[in-house]
């Protein structure tokens, strides 16, 4: 085995990972595996799981019914993450949608796996021809083909449940089955289907990182439904359990340890990253490969903040790309009340979507939409309803009973295209707990986005009227949907792309950047099966490098 | 739960009998001097009875009744003397209509509905001054208990949620509500 050694408070490890959420776990878990030595650098504290329980209990109705996700989990004062109650402007929003930027992430051992819903899509082989193919967005310099073995792995790597039936796929483009058949549907989920299917909308199964019995040291989902913002027993897969496995095998993952600098040769190649310990002290890791993996959002914070003489716009950036091409599904939300009781809030949070318009030839024109039909219970907001009309007694217990089994809630995604105006710079004023700078993001959508919401609002309305919908809203500000994208974009040409189709910087030959910011086209889909695919195919190239070097 | 830096005063009675030995000492030293300062007497059982009628629950746990009102009393200083008015209200009351008719003519309607949306959400209060009393013992999830188990709580074992739900017991929507009701109900939401 393989293990980083120390000195001095200082370290060196063949690959040096930044971040430890899904990217960076599941490269680091495949490199120690491989018998390289692996340290991995987290800017965020470790976290108890029945703790970060216990705090959502005991969170007021009022945050927790309007979804706090963030405010139960544990920071580090030295790594600041999003707050919204109230909020804290770590990420300060500008620009026409920037209010629809507002995203909520975990900087923790684990990331931002702590509160996902578990879906893991795969993009469409279309997703990756945009240009070629409406004319839109990018192409990437890979195609479907050159992703899908890594997208088995993925799977295989996070325990997916999905549908086995091709007619459920989307898409089913599939060189091996799922690794366990799709969560079973509750009678929402099938009796929806029933009603929107014939009329052309597609709900077929989520893929989701739970099964249905136990696999791999994780328990079987039992539908506490409570996925988002926290698994009370574990169930779902979290980048944690990969933490732990590559740190069985000897990986070494340092909490509370924020990078700030990176130093580069005269070759530009990355000879190592300085971090800042719990206690503000300096110290600093060699190694032969280095991966940056902390969200598109973090990841090209921190290359602008190791700006150096040899990199003065940020390491990576010649292109001037990086924070750059910034997207996430601008997301929206439908609500109603069917006339027939549908029981939503049985089993996990999401199981069953919309993909029948995830394509088309409209793509051209507009973007495309899936919608989730959310599957949390609908006790609170019925209850927040019902307190509303004033009513008490055997009156009240009726009306929120009535409005939580007949309630729907149907989250829509809404496909950004890649745009250099959308971005993350650093902000001149605010600075962290470590005197680093704050993101700044700058977030204004194209017409394309607007008028896919406009047609997705058409398509809502006749799903209301299928299911004699009263109290039907739909919200007109978008939110976000937490899925940051393209930040340090894939491409072939170093002009105008941060990262190479390896996702290895064009700038320096052992420096990678994968997960969320490679990604060239957004898709409508949850992002992370993509990102944890783009990380393992970089976990082959670094192996590669390494057994070579 | 509870702040320590209580200055508010609470009904001694309600405190003294409605906890259990035991969570007495929950409540700190600081809610313990709220108590010596006295306050306006209000049967225990008396409140308790306000409670029930106006949530239409029979049996609701003492603990918590008495959490709620601390917590009240703790963001309002004019709450201990409501409650102390509504009380006796109650005890005249034939049914939960007739009481928050009684309520509202006393100016005490708001009083009584946030009593019941305390009981029901289990949190008294809003915003970053809310007071989270309950979670799993909040009215609301009674109101479905047959058929969904408050979050973070498991209803059965693994694909419990595969089974038939239970009868709605209930009747469809009406729209009579629609026209009063505020549309942006969850403006506030922003996950998917």
């Amino acid at each position: 085995m393989s293990v980083p050694t120390f000195s001095g408070g200082d370290a060196d490890a063949d690959l040096v990972v930044v971040g430890s959420g899904v990217v960076g776990a599941l490269i680091a878990d495949q490199i120690i595996g491989s018998g390289r030595s692996v340290l991995v650098l987290e800017a965020g504290p470790r976290l108890d799981r029945a703790q970060v329980v216990e705090n959502w209990r005991d969170m007021s109705f009022e945050r927790r019914v309007s979804s706090d996700y963030q405010g139960l989990y544990p920071q580090s004062p030295f790594a600041t993450a999003p707050l919204n109650f109230p909020p804290n402007d770590y990420v300060h929003l500008t620009g026409k949608d920037g209010g629809s930027f507002s995203q909520g992430y975990i900087r923790a051992v684990g990331g931002t796996t702590w509160h996902w819903a578990a879906s893991c899509w795969r993009h469409l082989r279309v997703d990756f021809r945009m240009r070629s193919t409406y004319g839109v967005g990018r192409d990437w310099p890979i195609t479907y083909d050159d992703l899908e073995p890594y997208y088995c792995r993925a799977e295989e790597a996070m325990g997916v449940s999905g549908p086995n039936d091709p007619a459920r796929q989307s898409p089913s483009n599939r060189s091996r089955p799922y690794a366990s058949d799709m969560i079973p549907w509750a009678y929402g989920d099938t009796r929806f289907a029933e009603v929107v299917n014939p009329h052309g909308y597609r709900s077929v199964p989520i893929p989701q990182g739970r099964t249905v019995q136990p696999w791999n040291g994780r328990p079987a989902c039992c539908g506490n439904n409570n996925c988002q913002p926290i698994c009370p027993i574990g169930a779902m897969y979290n980048a944690v359990h990969t933490v732990q496995a590559a740190e069985r095998k000897g990986a070494v993952v340092l909490a509370e340890s924020v990078v700030y600098a990176i130093d580069t040769d005269a070759n530009n190649r990355v000879t190592a990253v300085r971090w800042y310990d719990r206690e503000r002290k300096s110290h600093r890791a060699t190694g032969r490969a280095f991966v940056i993996a902390c969200n598109a959002l973090e990841t090209p914070r921190l290359l602008l903040i190791a700006a150096n003489a040899q990199n003065p716009q940020g390491i990576a950036n010649r292109s001037d790309q990086v924070g750059r091409n910034l997207m996430d599904h601008s997301g929206f939300h439908c609500t109603f009340l069917a006339n027939e009781p549908l029981w939503l809030g049985r089993g996990p949070a999401q199981s069953s979507c919309l993909v029948g318009p995830r394509d088309g030839e409209f793509r051209s024109q507009y973007s495309a939409n899936k919608m989730i039909l959310n599957n949390i219970s609908r006790v609170g907001p019925a209850t927040q309803q019902a307190l509303k009309l004033g009513l008490t007694g055997t009156k009240l217990k009726e009306e929120i009973r009535r409005r939580a089994i007949h309630g729907v809630d149907l989250s829509i995604s809404l496909e950004p295209l890649p745009e250099s105006h959308n971005r993350v710079t650093l902000s001149e004023s605010r600075r962290d707990g470590l005197g680093l700078a704050c993101p700044d993001v700058h977030y204004e959508l194209n017409d394309y986005v607007h008028r896919g919401y406009d047609a997705a609002v058409q398509q809502l309305q006749h799903i209301g009227s299928l299911f004699g919908a009263i109290e039907f809203n739909v919200t007109t500000a978008l939110n976000a949907n937490n899925h940051m994208m393209g930040s340090t974009i894939m491409g072939s040409d170093p002009r105008d792309s941060v990262v190479d189709r390896d996702c290895r910087a064009h700038d320096h030959a052992n420096l990678w950047l994968p997960g969320g910011g490679p990604m060239t086209s957004a898709s409508v889909v949850n992002s992370t099966l993509t990102m944890a695919a783009l990380g393992l195919r970089t976990a082959d190239v670094v192996q590669r490098m390494l057994e070579h070097a | 739960m509870h702040r320590s830096e209580s200055t508010a005063t609470i009904s001694r009675r309600i405190i003294l009998r409605l906890l259990p030995a035991g969570a007495f000492f929950l409540l700190g030293p600081a809610m313990l001097r709220g108590l010596e300062n006295g306050a306006p007497a209000t049967a225990d059982a008396d409140y308790m009875r306000l409670c029930s009628l106006l949530t239409g629950f029979s049996n609701l746990d003492p603990e918590i009744g008495a959490r709620l009102y601390a917590a009240f009393v703790h963001l309002s200083p004019t709450a201990a003397q409501a409650f102390t008015r509504l009380t006796p209200i109650a005890l005249q009351a034939r049914d939960d209509v007739a009481l928050m008719a009684a309520a509202r003519d006393a100016g005490l309607g708001d009083t009584a509905l946030a009593l019941v949306a305390a009981w029901y959400t289990g949190t008294v209060g809003s915003g970053i001054h809310a007071e989270p009393v309950s979670y799993a013992e909040a009215l609301m999830y009674r109101t479905v208990g047959d058929g969904l188990a408050p979050p973070t709580y498991a209803f059965g074992g693994p694909a419990w949620w595969a089974a038939p739900p239970p009868n709605a017991d209930v009747s469809a929507p009406i729209t009579q509500h629609a026209a009063t009701l505020p549309l942006e109900l969850e403006s506030a939401r922003v996950r998917s």
